[in-house]
């Protein structure tokens, strides 16, 4: 019972619970012959069994488990997963492992072959790629990091769920002035407190303690704590990574995704078949899945554009005389708004889908995602008119025989008229503008369409821009000819929806909120945790918080209780 | 017209004046006496910083009607985070009554400022925006990942005295005759701990936007991606404090580290996402990298790094587990 210690008892505590913790010890609450015991322990000698084990917990000693020697694979895995430190060096993993894919574009993020292979030359991106570096985030490796944390998590709440129990339904044990004086952090010593014992606990209930006394002769041993909530919440959110994962390998699994191109005016099916698009393993599970089959009509597209009311800064950089630039710079996206009809097993739901405002049917999202907005040019060759469709980043040139044809820089002929360059659009900005127009929010009319060209002269190599609008012509030179162009007023409106099925999503933000909240209480909320010796003029008392607080907390309650007289 | 940059420069010129006399404050004996003055220019600077910031959202409201936090390009978005650094600076010396970092926590903001008054000026203007982003979302999410990203600040600052001090004895008397190094310790985790469920659900918030505005909770957007791995190292940091134990030099240490991956997340993504061809959707991500910034945003990256791993003699050998001070355990409990 007694183990043979001399001078300074526990003077390693930490050691020696991880012995006694580690091994999970079957602990036999109080002995009662070490009871009677230590009633006569003088100061200096050994705590109790029992009061050891409070007396490691109580000082916040790390609970570490421990691996026996001759322990087969599947104790070395469970140790790992129990095992702190490992769970850190694996969070670091994953970090480094992250970092890997945002310093190699990503596969699904629309690298390509050939970009790799411009880039890195094809030695390299084949070693790259062999190591899953271009596509890190679905490699099975990364994935078995994340589930490791996550699963590691779990063992590690439940293997410490267990003290928490027993600090819940036991807390108290009886406290010598060993275990006082024992402490590293030191204790509080009040003298001549002429409290009684009903009144200090008393006093403690009404503080809003969860208070548990045992009594001895003439002396009695007091636990007390407060905000025992932050202890299952650590425990309770330990369990939201296992659940934030399994809602991503459901979303894995049985989801999908996709984009679909709907023209203003029609309807497109969408046929979604998962054994088409699953992996083997996907497959055996969703076979049982029939094809997800969609109707999608688009009634009406359109882009609604706003116009700066103060000139915005890039104005700055431009010259004042590039006026096209500057008119066609003044119109912004305000919106895109498509109303759409989705279709789905007899259920009809109809919305005006607008970014951020997604139509949902059949359990699936569409999300306007993307769109085209291309225009068409009239060009009138002596007094005949014929319409074009233009495409972006395509040049053009009115040929001698007065038909508008694509050139490519070899094919510009010097017999045709200045060459027309439709430039390329740039984050949501286009080279055709047509749409509601609006004016601080405010509808004020309709925009366009208006075209932005780049005129490259035959001659001369001056450029500059124009900006064609269906009302006034702009002249061309072709020599014998009269050539004149403008906008057409047709343009073609194409909404482009992504769409997505994830059954996962409620279960991973479910888990999510879970961390969140679990965090929030853990951090925010202290958890104090008071000892108390009573004796008749004299209380010891020691005291620990944990979580975000002033250490002594306990030791102002007591004070308050103590000292108030 | 638009939003006065004066006030940018009020805020940057009363900032400057407030670390000089947080300087003097701990640098002179006796300076303490101005500390409370440097809270002061402090606050003219942060109410300055408030009135732009007002000022912006009502433009933002005449032209797009609506509500919009002015966060969305670099140069709103350092003026923001400066604005929360200080104001969570000033909460904490209220709450705290400690003022003497108010130099380490400064000299980041003023960084910032600088940046911003030489370099962004420029790109100071209303910025058209992108659908997306004219969403109430846009306030939540932003705000909880700058309000997490100030206190980080707050925090790597006052960590990265406690390294200068351990292992360099680079400290000021101020300070030390004041703060035992535990106490330090702790005020740097205290106030990282307040940020670290502010990154937790600033990311969730993203995640939630992002479902609602692209389909996906998550895309591993390169910025999306930082976000994850400065909370991976942060959730380890955690860890090592509260379950490992530990504390001190190691810990502060690691407080650097942790922060390195906040001012990636922040600003690095944008800096150089261009340069390795991965493009962020992140709205104020196109800044430009221009050599400075890149030199600045690297040596605020290594700098620390150095300091806390380079071979040099440290303080206390024993740095990581320091004892307290104010009760000796060989010493009986006193009386209060
Ligand atoms: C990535 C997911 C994780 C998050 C966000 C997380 C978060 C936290 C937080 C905030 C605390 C402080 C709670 C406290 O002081 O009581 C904590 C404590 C702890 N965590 Fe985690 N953790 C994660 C994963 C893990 C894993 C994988 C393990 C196990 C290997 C683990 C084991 C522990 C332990 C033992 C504590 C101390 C609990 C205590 O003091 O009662 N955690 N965790």
């Amino acid at each position: 019972m007694h183990q043979a210690h001399n001078t300074l008892p526990l003077s390693h505590p930490q050691k020696e619970s991880i012995l006694k913790v580690g091994k999970e010890k079957k602990f036999q609450g109080e002995n009662p012959e070490a009871t009677s015991a230590s009633a006569h322990i003088p100061i200096g000698k050994l705590p109790l069994q029992a009061e050891e084990k409070v007396l490691t917990e109580s000082q916040e000693v790390y609970y570490e488990p421990t691996l026996r020697e001759e322990a087969g694979l599947w104790e070395l895995i469970v140790y790992l997963l129990n095992s702190l430190p490992t769970a850190v060096v694996a969070l670091m993993i994953l970090a480094f492992f992250a970092i890997i894919g945002t310093l190699i574009p990503q596969e699904p993020m629309g690298a390509e072959t050939a970009d790799y292979i411009s880039k890195y030359g094809p030695l390299k991106f084949k070693i790259m790629k062999s190591l899953g570096f271009t596509n890190i985030y679905n490699t099975v490796y990364f994935n078995l990091v994340f589930l490791w944390i996550a699963i590691s998590s779990v063992v590690c709440s439940i293997t410490r769920l267990r003290r928490t129990l027993s600090l819940w339904y036991r807390p108290v044990y009886r406290f010598t002035e060993i275990f006082f004086s024992s402490q590293k952090e030191g204790y509080k010593h009040y003298d001549n407190k002429d409290i009684t014992l009903e009144e200090l606990v008393g006093s403690l209930k009404r503080a809003g303690l969860r208070v548990f006394v045992r009594n001895e002769e003439e002396s009695a041993s007091i636990y007390a704590d407060k905000c025992f909530l932050r202890k299952w919440s650590a425990v309770v959110f330990h369990f939201s990574i296992i659940v934030i994962f399994i809602g991503g390998i459901i979303g894995k699994i049985w989801g999908f995704e996709g984009s679909v191109p709907v023209p203003e005016g029609e309807t497109r099916t969408l046929t979604v078949n998962l054994k088409q698009i699953k992996n083997p393993i996907g497959r055996a599970l969703t076979s049982y899945i029939k094809p997800y089959v969609f109707k999608l009509t688009l009634k009406d597209f359109r882009i609604e554009y706003d116009q700066h009311i103060k000139d915005p800064d890039l104005f700055k950089d431009l010259p004042v005389n590039e006026t096209a630039l500057r008119e066609y710079y003044k119109y912004y996206v305000r919106d895109y708004v498509s109303e759409l009809i989705g279709e789905y097993k007899g259920e009809r739901r109809e919305k005006r889908v607008l970014v951020n405002h997604p139509l949902g049917v059949g359990r699936t999202l569409f999300y306007q995602a993307s769109f085209a907005q291309t225009g068409y040019i009239t060009v009138s060759f002596d007094g005949r008119e014929e319409t074009y469709p233009v495409t972006p980043n395509t040049a053009y040139q009115v040929k001698p025989d007065g038909k508008l044809r694509e050139v490519t820089s070899g094919t510009a002929t010097p017999l045709g008229s200045e060459i027309l360059f439709h430039p390329e659009p740039q984050g949501g900005v286009f080279p055709v503008k047509a749409g509601p127009l609006f004016k601080a929010g405010e509808p004020v009319g309709y925009l366009g369409p208006i075209g932005l060209f780049e005129v490259v002269g035959k001659t001369d190599r001056g450029q500059r821009f124009v900006l064609l609008n269906p009302k006034e012509w702009f002249e061309l030179t072709l020599p014998g000819h009269t050539v004149k162009v403008k906008m057409a007023d047709k343009v073609d409106d194409v909404s482009i929806f992504q769409y997505k099925h994830d059954p996962g999503t409620a279960i991973l933000f479910t888990g999510w909120i879970g961390l969140i909240l679990g965090v929030l209480i853990t951090l925010y909320i202290p958890f104090v945790q008071v000892y108390l010796r009573w004796q008749r003029g004299k209380v010891l008392c020691y005291s620990t918080v944990q979580g975000a607080a002033d250490k002594t907390l306990g030791y102002q309650l007591i004070d308050k209780i103590l000292l108030k007289g | 017209m638009q939003t006065s940059f004066v006030y940018i420069l009020i805020a940057y010129f009363t900032y400057l004046c407030a670390f000089f006399l947080y300087l003097y404050g701990i640098t002179f004996k006796r300076g303490s006496a101005v500390l409370p003055f440097a809270s002061v220019f402090l606050g003219i600077g942060l109410l300055s910083q408030l009135y732009w910031l007002i000022a912006r959202t009502y433009e933002y409201w005449q032209q797009h009607k609506g509500f919009l936090l002015p966060a969305t390009s670099l140069f709103e978005a350092i003026h923001f985070l400066a604005f929360l650094i200080i104001l969570l600076y000033l909460i904490f010396e209220i709450v705290t009554k400690v003022r003497v970092f108010g130099a380490y926590v400064l000299a980041l903001v003023l960084i910032g400022f600088t940046y911003l008054v030489f370099f962004l000026s420029g790109e100071s203007g209303l910025r058209e925006l992108p659908p997306a982003l004219k969403s109430y979302w846009l306030v939540i999410h932003v705000s909880a990942m700058f309000i997490s990203y100030a206190s980080f600040t707050i925090s790597a600052a006052i960590a990265l005295y406690y390294v200068l001090k351990e292992k360099w004895n680079i400290g000021v008397k101020g300070i030390d005759s004041t703060f035992p190094p535990e106490r330090i310790d702790r005020l740097s985790y205290l106030i990282a701990s307040f940020g670290y469920p502010f990154l937790t659900a600033g990311i969730f918030l993203g995640a939630v936007w992002a479902n609602e505005a692209w389909g996906r909770y998550w895309g591993w957007d390169p910025k999306e991606t930082w976000a994850a791995i400065a909370w991976f190292i942060y959730t380890a940091y955690m860890h090592a404090r509260l379950a490992l134990g530990w504390k001190g030099f190691k810990a502060a240490v690691f407080n650097l580290v942790a922060y390195d991956g906040i001012i990636i997340t922040f600003i690095g993504v944008n800096l150089i996402s261009g340069s390795l061809g991965a493009e962020s959707i992140h709205a104020y991500a196109s800044g430009k990298g221009s050599l400075w910034t890149l030199a600045v945003m690297f040596l605020l990256l290594i700098v620390p790094l150095v300091i806390a791993f380079a071979p040099g003699k440290s303080r206390s050998s024993d740095a990581s587990s320091p004892q307290h001070t104010s009760t000796k355990p060989s010493s009986k409990g006193k009386h209060p």
